[in-house]
């Protein structure tokens, strides 16, 4: 329970504070009983011997007790008094039942009578001998309970210091209490800010930054969400297809028919095949993203080499002139086959919306911050409203005849993220259709 | 019966389209609403298949105007999206039933003929007129209890005569309903069709009234 306690800061605080304030009052009411019980000690010890001196003066030599002398009951508090001479004559005897002994020594002392011990104080006077004694054990009593009448208002104190702490401690929480409720009720998918105004400064900090990162959680939440229903869609008219494809076999009358529905429903299957992998290759990459240890150096002229010879295929296909027009010598730092993903999604979609017997140039050139790769076709471009989306997921340019996942785009910017390169889209000037460029931070020389 | 396949999927808009021509129906392609507008100004059809399509929401577009346009031609929503938002709103401006990709093609065509069904005025399956039983789900036709086995496009222009008897229906008007755009249709073909029938059916069953058209009678005089 102290452990549990000890893991809460209210707990920590009030276990501590009520542990000082306990150690502090005890310490005082220990000191105060001690000083307290020494000083009536010495009251006692100063009233007997102010008793015995007062007695000194002006008493009858030979006055013997009267037989009618009245003892009191009790005596425990009283103080007994005795007077004699030296030649053991008592002069006064304030009690019958106890003899006080005639050879203690002048000043304080004790004695054991009565299955006591007495205070004793002895004063001679000429050849008397005044005597005054007092119960020990009862006025240690009498003392202590007079101590413990100072005692008492610092336990009173203490108990109003307890609440008080308690009062303090919790006041003080609350704000910290106020958050934990706000955010213990609040259903599991409410991603929305807490509120920050009023919040003191220990923990606004810790707010704040919470309410950041729930607004990059709700963020990715949405963008998921998103992905969800987009992809359902995507997803589905594949298969929708691929049923239709399968009924039309089923039901094919001829030879003909069914041969045909054999060729659709294979085309059918690499749609969703290719829809797959782009998918994966994105959800890898996106995954990636944040993580990316970018240490390798990749030679670009060498990578957009290998990419332009593995889409001349296509390119050729479609009787488009691509290749490399101005290739400065440099490196980025990056991973080989991310890069080389990045860069074959850009020119198969170049090569899929070129008009046929188009151009395609591709180029790299560095300044001192960056190094600038650039895709520029002869086709017909992106309507300057579209240029914003083509990087959405599941995007596909309007009008278009080409199938396609609309993830190529989407891969390629994970791609880009990763590598902290930006990519821009214009209009090409030098070919008239589109002009990509991807500008990759300059890797500094000075290392 | 003409139906308008509204699909910008080519994958599925062939199959759809190849699959409903099996089953008899002459189906119209577009690929985007601009088309579909067209199209729905120059031809009457039995239904309308439209697909929500998920870059534009062109089909919704599409559906609005028919209705403003009075047009009662059933509509029949395809989508692949599961938000329940989008098949309210679909329906709530016109649609008459929906299915969610991917379908199964058995269950688009049952819906397809209930809402040709609903569409004129029927909710039995089986109609019977005259001695002649038809049952639009089986394709079954009784001529006085005997079964009878009709082609394609004879049982088409049955099942059009025979949901309204009485009405006249010309060679043009059947010709509509019986050929997509890119059927070829050769002058005689309905003439060919309709002696099938009645030598088939009866030849009082189906009454050719010179320059107008044909018809089946509500009843026959005299007997």
């Amino acid at each position: 329970m102290v452990r549990d306690a000890l893991h809460s800061l209210r707990g920590r605080l009030l276990l501590l504070l009520f542990g000082a304030v306990l150690v502090t009052a005890c310490v005082q009411a220990y000191v105060a009983y001690r000083t307290s019980l020494n000083e009536t000690n010495e009251i006692f010890d100063y009233q007997m011997e102010q008793i015995a001196i007062s007695l000194r003066s002006g008493l009858p030599v030979d006055v013997l007790p009267s037989k009618g002398f009245r003892e009191s009951k009790d005596e425990s508090f009283e103080f007994i008094v005795q007077v004699s001479t030296s030649d053991e004559k008592y002069i006064f005897r304030s009690s019958t039942s106890i003899t006080l002994p005639r050879s203690a020594k002048a000043g304080l002392s004790t004695f054991d009578a009565r299955g006591t011990t007495y205070k004793l104080f002895s004063l001679y006077s000429g050849t008397r001998l005044i005597q005054v004694a007092q119960d020990r054990a009862a006025r240690r009593d009498l003392a202590r309970k007079l101590a413990l009448k100072t005692v008492m208002p610092i336990f009173i104190m203490m108990a109003l210091l307890l609440f008080l702490v308690w009062v303090v401690v919790n006041a003080s929480l609350a704000p910290v209490d106020q958050v934990r409720k706000q955010v213990a009720s609040r259903h599991a998918d409410d991603l929305h800010e807490l509120r920050e105004n009023g919040l003191p400064d220990e923990i606004f900090p810790l707010v704040h930054e919470l309410n950041l990162l729930f607004h990059r959680v709700r963020k990715a939440f949405e963008a998921q969400k998103n992905f969800i229903a987009d992809a359902a869609h995507e997803l589905r008219s594949p298969l929708s297809a691929l049923k239709l494809q399968v009924e039309g076999l089923r039901r094919a009358p001829d030879d003909q028919a069914r041969e045909a529905a054999f060729q659709r429903l294979s085309s059918g299957i690499d749609r969703s095949t290719r829809l797959v992998e782009q998918l994966l290759s994105l959800a890898r990459h996106q995954a990636t993203a944040g993580e990316a240890n970018l240490t390798t150096s990749v030679e670009l002229k060498q990578l957009l080499q290998t990419v332009i010879g593995e889409a001349w295929e296509s390119a050729n296909g479609r009787h488009i002139d691509i290749g490399l027009a101005d290739a400065d010598e440099c490196t980025v730092l990056g991973n080989f086959d991310a890069l080389k993903i990045l860069f074959r999604n850009l020119l198969d979609n170049t090569i899929k919306y070129s008009t046929v017997g188009g151009i395609v140039n591709v180029a790299i050139n560095t300044d001192e911050n960056s190094v600038l790769v650039s895709i520029e076709d002869s086709g017909h471009g992106i309507p300057s409203g579209e240029i914003e989306r083509v990087f959405d997921r599941f995007y596909r340019a309007t009008g278009t005849k080409e199938s396609g996942s609309g993830l190529g785009l989407a891969i390629v910017k994970a791609i880009a993220d990763m590598h902290s390169a930006k990519i821009a889209m214009s209009r090409s000037l030098a070919l008239g259709g589109l002009r990509v460029v991807v500008e990759f931070p300059a890797v500094s020389n000075s290392k | 019966m003409r139906l308008l396949l509204i699909e910008d999927d080519l994958m599925i808009g062939e199959s759809v389209l190849d699959l409903l021509r099996m089953e008899g129906y002459a189906v119209d392609w577009v690929k985007d609403g601009d088309m579909a507008e067209r199209a729905l100004e120059s031809q009457l059809y039995d239904l309308i298949l439209l697909d929500l399509g998920l870059p534009k929401v062109d089909g919704l577009d599409v559906l609005r105007n028919l209705r403003m346009k009075k047009i009662r031609t059933p509509v029949l929503i395809a989508t692949a999206r599961d938000a329940v938002d989008l098949r309210v709103l679909g329906l709530d401006l016109g649609a008459d039933d929906y299915v969610v990709k991917p379908y199964e093609l058995s269950e688009l065509l049952a819906r397809i003929r209930a809402l040709i069904r609903r569409a004129s005025g029927r909710a039995e399956t089986i109609y019977e007129h005259l001695g002649v039983s038809i049952d639009s789900v089986t394709r079954e036709v009784l001529v006085h209890g005997q079964p009878v086995s009709l082609v394609a496009r004879e049982w088409a222009i049955l099942e059009l005569l025979l949901a309204r008897p009485g009405v006249v229906l010309s060679r043009k008007q059947l010709e509509e309903k019986l050929y997509s755009w890119k059927d070829e249709v050769s002058s005689n073909a309905i003439e060919v069709y309709i002696h099938g029938l009645r030598k088939k059916l009866g030849a009082e069953m189906i009454q050719n009234i010179r320059g107008v058209g044909y018809m089946i009678p509500k009843g026959f005089y005299g007997s």
